[in-house]
């Protein structure tokens, strides 16, 4: 690859830096201490489930066994790394793709390949997420792995992530590249560099007629979550995010017919469950930063219609769950199949509710609300692995949390 | 109808809006003039609810925005500067949302929408997601939003921007037909010709204070309707119907 002209590189380090910094000052001191708490908390949950499992080892087998495998964990995280970003960068270029600029970087006299030095480094940005549970594993490992080996390991380990983040951002690339419908030979598309191909191919505004609305009397709520439903219908990111939950229910109740083991199945279908209830509050999340926030603050609609038409869309959310769970339930005794659709539809709609608050209290910022769902379900997670029903009490803390951040919406400017 | 007193607003050390009270009374058209960042646009979103102020107390229709904000906003349309909409929706979907959040009989309120979207020449497009829009269309469609419910109190920010001659007449007579009914307009504007044209009295802002209050015999004319250009327009478009009030 040639180098990239000195005053192109030099705008382009300049807008990577501003972005760096502007992304980080748009999450707000709130959640940018509450980032930083989870992730402290993750690299510390990380460092208390390496480090038992690890002195036992060192015990054992010797510092250097333990060496090796503490070797083997950051190695399986710079593979994840790897992978995220190759996930990640055949999103940004791949059909469909819909987020940053897309087609009006072509706009710009900027040679493809700083465009697709720049995409990159904007893919390879979510490997920086591995060194939080790389920490935990550094950490565990103090004292019980020589410092003469653990220093090396981890300078290994970040070249190893550097060097991960760019394979992936690679195989990424090429996995857009093979995806691109082919060009007529000879044809001026077929001329382009993949980059400016997959750029143009970005969705563009066509033409489409939608049926007509109905004009009927109904609550304000009841508009509110018919719209929701009406925009996950739609391309957008609420659809995709709809289209996950509905997946993983299907997947879940399915999970009990597997031509495995009772316990296996059961397993699965537990953890699927778990799974189809974050996707669910995934949705409720996202819906937060569909709405536009200074248009609906015109409106003569309270936080009171807000809340409902979310909570009740989790509501049906785990409704819809239970349904099909007791559908594909295989025999089981009744008092174990009650307490499971109980279980099923109590955090299902907790979770829901749990995504619903989130957007809501961070709208319009979608983004902010995963994120903060992300690591607080991490933190449940791990709150569940401590110590049975620990998790619930976390949980319940999160919806009283976000519930109190809920008025915001009123309050807030829509600058 | 639209009562704003010792409003004040800054950002920072800015001063946006410093003290600034006015009433727009029932059946009238007032007009708020002002430079780049003079402060209308802040004034017109306090107004609307979307913005808090610093001090001061707004009032729609004798109910204060603050205190009863939701009973506010059902008297009150604003038709943003840069408005804002569920872009995936149609221009007929998110009108019968807005209908059906404001509490509107559904059938009259399909009447009307459809009255309006063709009044400024959208509904050929009203089954269209909005994101094919252009700006103007945009512009157009938010105009609709805020007076479909006919609000007592209208406010216009830069609200006939972007529409082409034949929607700016149109636009132009639902506000009259607001006026007639009762309605009280705020209308802010960089363009003093179109609050020439259009209000009753203009008040001009001036670094987030209110300059001076004009009537309209303070400056004459010209006489309401389309200008001679608007015409010479309508005629090559060759689509007018004749317009009674030409002047």
């Amino acid at each position: 690859m040639t180098a990239t002209p000195p005053t192109l590189a030099t705008a382009f380090r300049e807008l990577e830096r501003a972005l760096t910094r502007r992304r980080w000052a748009a999450l707000g001191r709130v959640v940018q201490v509450e980032l930083a708490a989870i992730a402290a908390l993750i690299a510390a949950f990380c460092a208390w489930q390496v480090r038992i499992p690890l002195d036992g080892m060192a015990r054992n087998a010797g510092p250097g066994a333990a060496a090796r495998v503490v070797a083997l964990q950051l190695a399986a995280l710079a593979v994840l790394a790897a992978v995220a970003v190759a996930v990640r960068t055949a999103g940004l270029l791949g059909p469909g793709a819909r987020s940053g600029p897309g087609a009006a970087w072509l706009a710009l006299p900027i040679p493809p390949r700083v465009l697709e030095r720049h995409l990159r480094w904007d893919a390879r940005r979510i490997a920086g997420w591995a060194l939080v549970p790389a920490l935990g594993v550094a950490a565990a490992a103090i004292g019980l792995v020589p410092a003469s080996r653990l220093v090396p390991l981890a300078g290994t380990f970040v070249l190893a992530l550097v060097a991960a983040a760019h394979g992936g951002a690679a195989l990424g690339f090429a996995l857009a590249r093979r995806l691109l419908p082919p060009a007529p030979p000879g044809s001026r598309a077929a001329r382009l560099h993949p980059v400016e191909r997959a750029l143009a191919l970005m969705p563009s505004d066509t033409s489409s007629r939608l049926s007509p609305a109905r004009w009927r009397r109904r609550p304000a709520w009841w508009a509110l979550a018919l719209k929701d439903l009406l925009l996950s219908r739609r391309p957008t990111a609420v659809q995709g995010r709809a289209r996950n939950a509905l997946i993983v229910m299907v997947l879940s109740a399915l999970a009990w017919r597997l031509p495995a083991a009772p316990g296996v199945a059961r397993s699965a279908a537990y953890l699927l469950a778990l799974a189809a209830g974050v996707t669910l509050a995934e949705w409720l999340a996202e819906l937060g930063g569909a709405d536009p926030f200074a248009f609906l603050r015109s409106l003569p609609v309270g936080l009171r219609s807000w809340w409902l038409a979310r909570a009740v869309a989790a509501a049906l959310g785990a409704a819809l769950l239970v349904v099909l769970h007791a559908l594909a339930f295989p025999a089981l005794p009744a008092g174990l199949e009650r307490a499971f659709l109980a279980w099923a539809a109590g955090a299902t709609f907790a979770l829901g509710l749990l995504g619903a608050q989130l957007g809501l209290s961070l709208a319009p910022r979608a983004d902010h609300a995963q994120r903060v769902l992300g690591v607080t379900l991490g933190v449940v997670a791990a709150a569940s692995l401590m110590m049975p029903l620990l998790g619930w009490v976390v949980l319940l803390a999160a919806l009283i949390h976000s519930a109190t951040r809920l008025p915001g919406l009123m309050r807030r400017a829509a600058a | 109808m639209l009562e704003i007193a010792g409003l004040g607003v800054s950002y920072g050390s800015l001063l946006a809006l410093d003290r600034v009270s006015l009433e727009v009374r029932g059946g009238e058209m007032v007009g708020l003039l002002g430079a780049n960042g003079a402060g209308k646009s802040t004034l017109m979103r306090v107004a609307a609810g979307i913005q808090p102020a610093d001090q001061g107390t707004v009032r729609i229709a004798g109910i204060e925005l603050v205190e009863r904000p939701l009973e506010a906003r059902a008297r009150l349309g604003y038709a943003a500067e840069e408005p804002a909409f569920y872009d995936e929706l149609s221009a007929d979907e998110f009108l019968a949302f807005t209908a059906t959040v404001r509490g509107l009989e559904p059938a009259s309120a399909r009447a009307r929408a459809h009255e309006l979207l063709a009044a400024l020449e959208l509904e050929a497009r009203a089954h269209e997601p909005i994101r094919h829009y252009s700006h103007g269309m945009r512009k157009k469609l938010s105009f609709v939003a805020a007076v479909l419910h006919r609000p007592a109190v209208l406010l216009c920010d830069e609200a006939l921007e972007g529409f082409d001659a034949r929607a700016a007449i149109a636009a132009r007579d639902e506000l009259r037909a607001l006026i007639a009914g009762g309605g009280a307009v705020l209308f802010s504007s960089h363009v003093t010709e179109t609050v020439e044209r259009l209000c009753d009295r203009a008040l001009i802002l001036d670094r987030g204070r209110l300059a001076r209050s004009l009537a309209r015999a303070d400056w004459g004319g010209p006489a309401p309707g389309p200008s001679p250009l608007e015409r010479e327009f309508l005629a090559v478009a060759g689509r007018s119907t004749p317009i009674a009030e030409a002047g």
